[in-house]
């Protein structure tokens, strides 16, 4: 028998899960934000966050070969929040919904 | 368990049937005893207290055409009390105790003190807060609910042993059979 019961917050998820995607995308964790649900006794999250993406100048010098496709980021981006939510939480974690509000440019501004 | 002891227990169990019972013996007493007045002052040639006995019996013989809705309503309020008092004669009445083997004394439990300690067993055994759980005991059976945390998948089987062991720590006389609802959405973060 245990001494006591760990819970989340729901406010907890969703800070967690904000903090989580800004660290995939590459964003600021205020820019992102998240909704904890339940969804048949998992959980479900809903992510509106910006994308990082790198600015048109860096990508002609580089070549269009190393660039990989927004949506594919987005996919991959959600499948690891779902794991690292899942592994940080010990919660089930039903699905991550991501929803890509804007673009962030990330290369470093010339000084 | 001694006569006395298993009167106690059958006392406490046991709805008592005594206002019932009263108020049917008020009735025929009332009853009983105005005819009785009626007769004797019939015999002694005073005036009636209501009708007297001759009236009575006219009046009995002239009920059947006292008009429908009058004999429907008399019937009906007739009918109901008798099934009312037909079935509080006849149903066991028990209330919601039941009695836990003691050594030295009669321990009867209201099973809503048991339900409770069932209750804070489960959500304990589920991880889930005790808000969480209901249980409703009846006599052979007990219903145990639970809202589950979103994420964490309750174990059915786990609870159900330890709401079990958690009865028989009760030591109540007779078993209890437990089935474990768990709702099918949960609550996230509680």
């Amino acid at each position: 028998m245990t001494a006591g019961r760990d819970r989340f917050e729901r406010i907890a998820l969703e800070h967690l899960a904000r903090a989580v995607a800004a660290d995939e995308l590459g964003v600021g964790v205020t820019d992102v934000s998240a909704t904890v649900r339940d969804e048949s006794g998992a959980l479900a999250v809903r992510l509106a966050t910006p994308i990082a993406v790198s600015s048109l100048r860096s990508l002609r010098s580089a070549g269009a070969g190393g660039v990989q496709p927004l949506a594919e980021r987005l996919t991959e981006a959600g499948a690891q929040v779902r794991a690292r939510l899942g592994s940080l939480t010990g919660l089930e974690v039903a699905r991550v919904d991501l929803r890509a509000t804007g673009a962030v440019i990330s290369e470093r501004r010339v000084r | 368990m001694s006569r006395v002891e298993s009167r106690i227990v059958r006392r406490e169990t046991h709805s008592p049937r005594t206002v019932a019972a009263a108020c049917v013996a008020i009735v025929l007493v009332v009853a009983v005893a105005w005819l009785a007045v009626e007769g004797i002052l019939h015999l002694l040639g005073m005036r009636p207290l209501l009708f007297s006995p001759r009236a009575q019996l006219t009046a009995l013989a002239a009920a059947p055409s006292a008009g429908t809705p009058l004999l429907v309503a008399v019937a009906a309020i007739a009918g109901v009390v008798g099934v009312v008092l037909v079935a509080l004669a006849v149903l066991p009445g028990r209330r919601p105790r039941r009695v836990l083997r003691g050594e030295r004394a009669v321990v009867v439990a209201d099973d809503e003190m048991l339900a409770s300690a069932l209750a804070r067993r489960a959500s304990r055994a589920a991880a889930v807060s005790p808000d969480a759980v209901t249980v409703s005991l009846g006599r052979r059976t007990g219903v145990v609910r639970i809202a589950p945390v979103s994420g964490m998948r309750v174990n059915r089987d786990e609870v159900r042993i330890a709401v079990a062991e958690e009865f028989d720590r009760a030591h109540s006389t007779g078993s209890m059979r437990f089935s474990i609802l768990v709702s099918p959405t949960g609550k996230v973060g509680s």
